[in-house]
């Protein structure tokens, strides 16, 4: 593509430079942009400034943050006996959004896959253990993908706080909520099966 | 038991085809015809049509002929009462496309193990003269397509024990990682060590009576699973060799050191069998093979016989025909350069047949 600018085009390749935007969105993004007005790109400009300059690493749960110590970890509300443990902050944000967790995270940064060259100690897991000792928290909820290498980080975790006094619980693997059984793969189903819970357990908040 | 046929095939652009059309009997087809007049092909395009992938040629692009595009196989399949058309068509820089009456096969592995098949080709001298991995895929191959959890545990085996090779070829060899790795890969390591040496129990009993009957006389072959699995646990045998390992940098106990031994007279086959008693071991290996899956599929699979009778003798001809053509029972495709000698038996024997000539 050829275009009349090399300010439009420069524009089109940062664009285009994002996950999930090709070409023509990107010059789509970049002519709306070009018309706006001033007030909205200068909003952008703001927001993108701010990305870069001021957000933060959360020196406790290693999420994004504007504060030293993210609003979750600061938040007297949660219960700081609980930390879930996630693979990235997409995983937090889902968690998050079901609304029915209290208690407070960790992101470990991948899962440990030494044939992709990520080890333990690539990951925020060294952390984990110290935050453990040095805080009282009495559940360690795991909720890593449900891959051979997720359980092998849910395993080496475990390995390392075994003299810990810490219940360590995995979220549980089965049918998704109101799916039908037919469609639901035999792995997951033949799991579920497996692991099947009285009934009474099964009337959830 | 169902009875597995194909009744007529149709190839376009398929190795040296441009355009061809056979109708098939549903007992004995021998084809005959010169070196290179594409045999083989046809057998070939039996297989992919089952399969979904050559058995002859592991580069997809060498299926086209000369400097076609695309091709198309289609054929027309038959279980009792189920008629079954089957398209496959291979188009340059596009993926494979199966239809199975009319409607698309999402996955390749929906489709395998769909139509039962047996293929025994000169290839299969691999088996015996290869290293051990040849023979752990025959055994896979065969398991995966009955079991579903050896599918699995097979999958997550292999993954794991990447995972531990890389960490010990790491500067900095973490313990706890490796004992991680070691209690994880120690289920699936179990399972797959039990149901191999169940199978091949099961496998030599139908073996025997197959091999004397088509060798007509007393040669003791057997084959025997080694595994160091065997002689102790995995849990005692990972502890053991870790310091090796650590070492050598790579893992040296588990079932991926598995093999199969198959002897003659107690001496290994490789080293003191001739081309003719290889030729009938594979072929009473491969056989019992198929009644393995005949068990399992509850259907009795379609055989194609690649260029077999080279150097087999006329009697051991004699017995592996009369063998497939009246205690197997199943449609079969014979390949030979010479049809003369095949027509004289099929006719003393009074099978139903047809010949193609190419």
């Amino acid at each position: 593509m050829s275009y009349s600018s090399k300010i439009i085009s420069d524009t089109v390749d940062a664009f285009s430079s994002l996950p999930s935007i090709g070409k023509k969105s990107a010059m789509r993004l970049a002519l709306h942009l070009a018309g706006d007005s001033f007030q909205k790109k200068e909003k952008l400009i703001q927001a993108l400034q701010q990305l870069v300059n001021d957000l933060q690493i959360c020196s406790e749960c290693f999420s994004y943050s504007d504060t030293p110590i993210c609003s979750i970890c600061s938040n007297p509300t949660r219960d700081r006996g609980l930390i879930c443990v996630v693979e990235n902050i997409r995983d937090l944000i889902a968690i998050e959004d079901t609304g029915s967790y209290k208690g407070l995270y960790h992101v470990l940064g991948g899962v440990i896959s030494p044939l992709e060259g990520i080890g333990p100690e690539d990951l925020e897991i060294n952390t984990l253990v110290q935050r453990i000792q040095e805080n009282n928290c009495n559940e360690l909820v795991m909720a890593l993908s449900p891959t051979i290498d997720g359980e092998t980080t849910i395993f080496y975790i475990n390995r390392l706080l075994k003299d810990v006094p810490l219940k360590i619980t995995t979220i549980a693997r089965g049918v998704s909520f109101g799916g039908d059984l037919e469609y639901a793969d035999e792995f997951t189903l033949g799991r579920s099966i497996q692991s099947r819970l009285p009934y009474s357990q099964r009337q959830m908040s | 038991m169902s009875f597995q046929s194909i009744k007529s095939i149709s190839l376009h652009n398929f190795r040296c085809f441009e355009k061809l059309e056979l109708d098939f009997s549903d007992r004995l087809n021998i084809i005959s015809g010169l070196n290179g007049t594409g045999k083989t092909s046809i057998i070939d395009a039996i297989y992919c049509l089952a399969f979904g992938k050559s058995y002859f040629v592991s580069k997809e692009q060498y299926l086209l002929r000369d400097d076609s595009h695309f091709l198309r196989l289609e054929g027309q399949f038959q279980n009792e009462n189920d008629m079954e058309f089957i398209k496959l068509i291979l188009e340059q820089g596009k993926s494979k496309r199966i239809e199975v009456n009319g409607v698309k096969r999402n996955k390749l592995i929906d489709h395998i193990g769909h139509i039962p098949i047996v293929c025994i080709a000169p290839s299969d001298i691999f088996l015996v003269v290869d290293s051990s991995i040849t023979r752990r895929k025959l055994l896979d191959k065969l398991l995966c397509q009955i079991d579903n959890k050896y599918t699995s545990a097979l999958y997550n085996y292999n993954r794991l024990l990447k995972q531990r090779n890389a960490v010990l070829k790491r500067q900095v060899q973490d313990r706890t990682l490796i004992n991680t790795l070691d209690t994880q890969m120690e289920s699936p390591a179990t399972y797959i060590f039990e149901q191999r040496k169940h199978l091949l129990s099961h496998w030599l009993e139908l073996f025997h009576p197959i091999h004397q009957r088509i060798t007509g006389e007393l040669e003791v072959c057997e084959f025997d699973y080694k595994s160091q699995l065997l002689s102790k646990t995995f849990h005692e045998g990972i502890a053991e060799a870790k310091e090796k390992d650590s070492i050598l940098k790579r893992s040296n106990f588990g079932i991926h050191k598995d093999d199969i031994v198959f002897t003659i007279r107690q001496s290994e086959l490789k080293n003191v069998a001739s081309q003719g008693q290889i030729k009938s071991f594979l072929f009473a290996l491969k056989m019992s093979m198929m009644h393995i899956l005949k068990e399992k599929t509850k259907k009795t699979p379609i055989l194609l016989l690649d260029d077999i009778f080279d150097k087999l003798d006329e009697t051991r001809v004699l017995h592996v025909l009369d063998y497939v053509y009246t205690d197997v029972g199943s449609q079969i495709f014979i390949t030979d350069t010479s049809s003369i000698r095949l027509e004289n038996i099929v006719k003393k024997q009074n099978y139903s047949h047809q010949i193609i000539h190419l």
